[in-house]
């Protein structure tokens, strides 16, 4: 069970805790929030899950510590980028988020030194969560420059991660063929690497460029790897868009995603103008979940704005 | 014939004793050199590879020689057989192999010492705290080299001596 695979790295009253939940529960888990001082607190996509409350002590500081130490394999030494980021990905692709007392050097970020605050995310990945959406994607042979457009939480990157996998396996039910995808993965989302190897199914054509800024990544994909599709998650700044426009002269599909609500707030961001004067994307899928829990709605436009697809996903 | 067969055996089971005792002063450097060699080794793993203690002790037990090999068996028993958290796992493993070496408390403690630390802190933390390590084991080297010299002769023929001192005394 993916759960079994973080609990290692909790205090042992908490996982003892969580072993004893109802298997429903266990198994709804999306985060794990721990903070120096208070309970820790378990998040189902029902929202709080409020009973563990009553029956588990507050989260001391020493346990924040350890847990540092079983996260990092004792050897914090590994974890300096990491600690410099301020999260980590550990195997099967969960991300922990960490805040505490931050070291800085001329005004920059050096490292966080005293971590009390994490938050474990457990990466879920949903095999066919782009089902509905692919077949609006791909025309006479060649896969659409798409951008998912969608708030925090509603699934980009489910509805991305799971377009990779299947962009690079192939569908063979629609006759498409397994196409070299490359993944620039800047916060490890995507393919969830360990060591450089992908926690989640990415596909068998798939090429992972993890923990690289998004600009450069995309450029040295393009040019080490000859990528037919290239995958990337939430762009939005000046860099993004010239390595964008670097991938659209090299012709080059690219599949990508963006904070937002609507297409039209999108379009104003100034960094992305460019990509909308240069018709860049054929594709928009706007992706929107209205609360906790719900169904995410998905609606697929194509250049002009035409709804060509809307529906639940 | 019998007495003199018994001589014999005495001065033999001395001077080997003798020599048993001069071969721990022989040793004991070498071994310490051993430790001095696989802190570097550990220093280039962490510093260039940021390789994680576990990992390291597996590379480790296969690169170097016996008996310090041996320690990184033990680490790695501990570590993932028992599951003892690192600074455990460390002392154990340093306990466990200590008396089978003839390397002397003033090490342990330096090594144990340093277990402590391992994996606590960055890269540059962890490199001082191997350089520290470092020097003070090269100043037991040192020593136990000067022990050498001076005790490791004497020994062997103190061992063949005292047999024969026995045996005079016996006659």
């Amino acid at each position: 069970m993916i759960i079994n695979q973080i609990l290692s790295f909790l205090p042992a009253r908490l996982s003892q805790t969580i072993r004893t939940l109802p298997e429903g529960v266990r198994q709804d888990i999306e985060e794990i929030r721990c903070r120096t001082g208070y309970p820790p607190e378990l998040i189902t996509s029902q929202g709080v899950y409020n009973q563990t409350e009553q029956v588990v002590a507050a989260f001391t500081s020493q346990e924040a510590q350890e847990m540092l130490q079983k996260i990092s394999h004792y050897s914090l030494y590994t974890l300096e980028e990491e600690l410099r980021r301020g999260y980590i990905t550990v195997r099967g692709g969960h991300r922990i988020g960490l805040a505490g007392h931050v070291l800085t050097e001329n005004g920059r970020v050096l490292r966080l030194r005293d971590v009390t605050f994490f938050n474990i995310r457990l990466a879920k990945q949903i095999i066919g969560a782009a089902n509905s959406i692919v077949p609006q994607l791909y025309y006479e042979g060649r896969w659409l420059s798409t951008l998912i457009i969608g708030a925090p939480l509603t699934g980009k990157t489910t509805m991305l991660r799971d377009l990779a996998r299947q962009i690079s396996e192939g569908i063979a039910a629609r006759k498409i063929g397994g196409r070299k995808t490359g993944i620039v993965d800047e916060r490890s989302e995507i393919a969830g690497c360990v060591s450089g190897v992908p926690q989640n199914r990415v596909g068998p054509r798939t090429d992972v460029l993890d923990a690289c800024p998004k600009a450069e990544g995309m450029m040295m994909m393009i040019r080490s790897m000859s990528p037919e599709v290239l995958i990337v998650d939430e762009i939005g700044r000046k860099e993004d868009t010239e390595a964008l426009l670097e991938a659209l002269n090299a012709g080059v599909s690219v599949m990508a995603t963006a904070h937002g609500y609507q297409l039209d707030q999108v379009r104003r961001r100034p960094a992305l103008t460019p990509l909308f004067e240069s018709a860049f994307f054929q594709r928009f899928i706007i992706v929107s979940r209205n609360r906790f829990g719900g169904a995410a709605h998905i609606r697929v436009l194509n250049q002009s704005g035409r709804i060509l697809f809307s529906g639940e996903g | 014939m019998i007495e003199f067969l018994g001589a014999l055996c005495i001065i033999a089971a001395s001077t080997l004793i003798g020599f048993v005792l001069a071969s721990r002063y022989n040793q004991r450097p070498r071994q310490i050199r051993q430790w001095r060699s696989a802190l570097q080794s550990m220093e280039a793993e962490i510093i260039y590879g940021r390789i994680p203690v576990g990992e390291l002790a597996v590379h480790l037990e296969k690169q170097l020689p016996q008996p310090i090999s041996c320690f990184f068996q033990y680490l790695q028993d501990a570590l993932f057989k028992e599951g003892y958290p690192l600074q455990d796992a460390w002392r154990q493993a340093v306990l466990h192999y200590w008396p089978q070496t003839a390397m002397k408390t003033a090490e342990r403690e330096v090594v144990l010492q340093f277990g402590t630390t391992l994996g606590t802190g960055d890269v540059a933390n962890q490199k001082k705290h191997i350089q520290l390590a470092l020097a003070q084991l090269e100043a037991e080297e040192n020593e136990a080299r000067r022990d050498q010299a001076t005790h490791e002769k004497m020994m062997r023929s103190l061992g063949f001596l005292a047999g024969l001192l026995v045996v005079l005394l016996l006659i």
